[in-house]
């Protein structure tokens, strides 16, 4: 069979299955996993982003080590869920999610899927800058230098033309969200606590209130996004993946997703001695994080912590950004691939750039109220997140579209179970907002 | 026919871009799974939306408006509590 427009994109992807072909045929374990791993830790660890790492720092200061410990685990167990099914969409319908809902439901739900995508997305692209300026402010580095500075970054790491390149520097850049794991150390934590608290999911210091909702909303947000759906399966069709690789995207899907859930416990283990000393840090930014952190991780785990945050809104950006280019190519029917160059694809460039500059120029924007936007951000992305679980459930579940890789019964189980649970959580946080004074 | 376009194993590395790109049957053949599914994902149309299907989209979309409301509530709280 032909390709008719052989151009850069398939020529680069061609290369890249040829490499995979080669690694099987060799039997390369270690090679073909190194080749195929990628969407799944870049949109994990993307997900841990600026607001994200600062949730788990309200959590930890807040709560210390305690019920949310196993409930972040819990949290990434359930985005597990949610992208294996990405995986599977992505290498067999070889398209993205918003031109799937578009074929399938029609430019009237699509159109609704896409103003949850974009408006979450620009939500999201303003806090991760936020989260950059933060991290540059511990360091002195003015917030103008900042966004400019994280914008010439991520431009440079689409000069290489190649999806396969693209993604290698991000996901190299995102394994740094694992310094909290040293910034944990550092805090000296007990560790019989952290095992205590893994197998009781207790202690919950002050229960059930509406302080305690908002935060376990926040952490479910900072774990499952509308984003993140469209992202990896636009990644997993760039890329290239065949039905053959459907098990080690299942493996790259697990070692983000265990990768992330341990950065996330790290950054509530390395805030936990906030709670203990009972620093009131509810209205804490994140440089103010990283400053109350100094008299007990020392002013390099300070560092680390602002570096951290600065590291995590950086790759989100890129993600996120990416993910809004992809969606928006996809149902313009527009060239949407990063083994395109400026000239084939300039749509797809346009708005991936626009996004960066027109949230990053917001965040330039001197007294924004950007404590309002991080405070929410999160919130709004899992209220937005059970009408995108049920687009997906439909869509793995379509014989039209997956034909044999559809959903089992058990796998449905979990899918419903995950969205019954995220919209749960979201009618407990309507109740604490309506009804000021309800206690559960 | 990956051997004589020289894509073999022992000849990858210094297999190049714009070659690859001046033999469109080699990328044919590699990309055959890629093609053949695409086109079949081209060639879906609208599917037929059962009543219930329609009233859970539905219901769901009117769970995001209702919790818009609400988080627009909070916000206005917060800012003027």
């Amino acid at each position: 069979m032909a390709v008719q427009d052989v151009g850069r994109e398939n020529a680069a992807r061609a290369l890249d299955r040829t490499r995979v072909d080669n690694a099987r045929k060799n039997r390369k374990k270690i090679w073909l996993l190194w080749l195929l791993i990628g969407p799944g830790i870049l949109v994990m660890l993307g997900e841990n982003d600026a607001p994200s790492m600062l949730s788990y720092s309200a959590t930890g200061s807040q709560f210390g080590i305690g019920f949310f410990l196993p409930f972040v685990l819990l949290t990434f167990a359930m985005a597990y869920i949610a992208q294996e099914i990405t995986v599977r969409l992505g290498a067999v319908s070889k398209t993205g999610h918003a031109e799937l809902i578009y074929r399938r439901f029609g430019r009237f739900w699509g159109n609704f899927a896409m103003l949850d995508l974009l408006f979450t997305n620009l939500l999201t692209l303003v806090t991760e800058f936020v989260g950059v300026v933060a991290g540059a402010g511990y360091f002195g580095i003015p917030a103008g230098w900042a966004v400019f500075g994280a914008i010439v970054l991520i431009g440079v790491s689409y000069t290489f033309r190649r999806y396969w390149t693209w993604e290698r520097v991000v996901m190299i850049l995102s394994l740094s969200n694992l310094v909290f794991i040293p910034i944990a150390i550092m805090a000296h934590p007990s560790w019989g606590a952290i095992g205590h608290s893994l197998i009781t999911f207790g202690p919950l210091p002050g229960g059930w209130n509406s302080n305690t909702i908002i935060i376990m909303l926040s952490d479910i947000g900072a774990t499952i996004t509308p984003w993140m759906l469209f992202f990896q399966q636009g990644a997993v069709s760039d890329k290239g993946l065949s039905i053959k690789d459907l098990t080690h995207g299942r493996i790259d899907t697990a070692l983000g997703a265990f990768l992330a859930a341990v950065a996330a416990m790290a950054c509530i283990i390395a805030t936990a001695p906030l709670y203990i000393h009972h620093m009131n840090a509810s209205q804490f930014g994140t440089a103010q994080f990283a400053q109350a952190l100094v008299p007990y991780v020392g002013h390099v785990g300070g560092a680390l912590f602002a570096l951290g945050i600065l590291e995590a809104g950086l790759v989100a950006a890129t993600a996120i950004a990416t993910s809004s280019a992809y969606a928006y190519g996809e149902v313009r029917r527009q060239a949407h691939s990063l083994n395109r160059n400026f000239k084939e694809a300039k749509s797809f460039y346009a708005v991936l750039f626009a996004a960066l500059v027109v949230t990053g120029g917001i965040v330039a924007i001197p007294h924004f109220p950007l404590e309002y936007v991080v405070l929410i951000v999160n919130v709004i992305a899992v209220l937005t997140m059970p009408p995108a679980i049920g687009f997906l459930l439909l869509l793995i579940n379509d014989k039209e579209v997956v034909g044999e890789y559809r959903n089992t019964w058990f796998l449905n189980v979990l899918g419903i179970g995950v969205g019954v649970f995220v919209s749960l959580a979201g009618l407990l946080y309507a109740m604490t907002i309506i009804f000021p004074n309800w206690q559960l | 026919m990956l051997e004589e376009a020289g894509l073999a194993p022992n000849v990858e590395r210094k297999m190049r871009l714009d070659r690859l790109q001046r033999q469109p049957e080699v990328v044919g053949e590699i990309l055959k799974e890629h093609v053949e599914r695409q086109q079949q994902t081209e060639g879906l149309t609208l599917r037929k939306l059962s009543p219930g299907v329609k009233a859970m989209i539905w219901f769901l979309r009117l769970y995001v408006v209702f919790m818009t409301v609400v988080v627009v509530v909070n916000v206005v709280q917060t800012v003027h509590p």
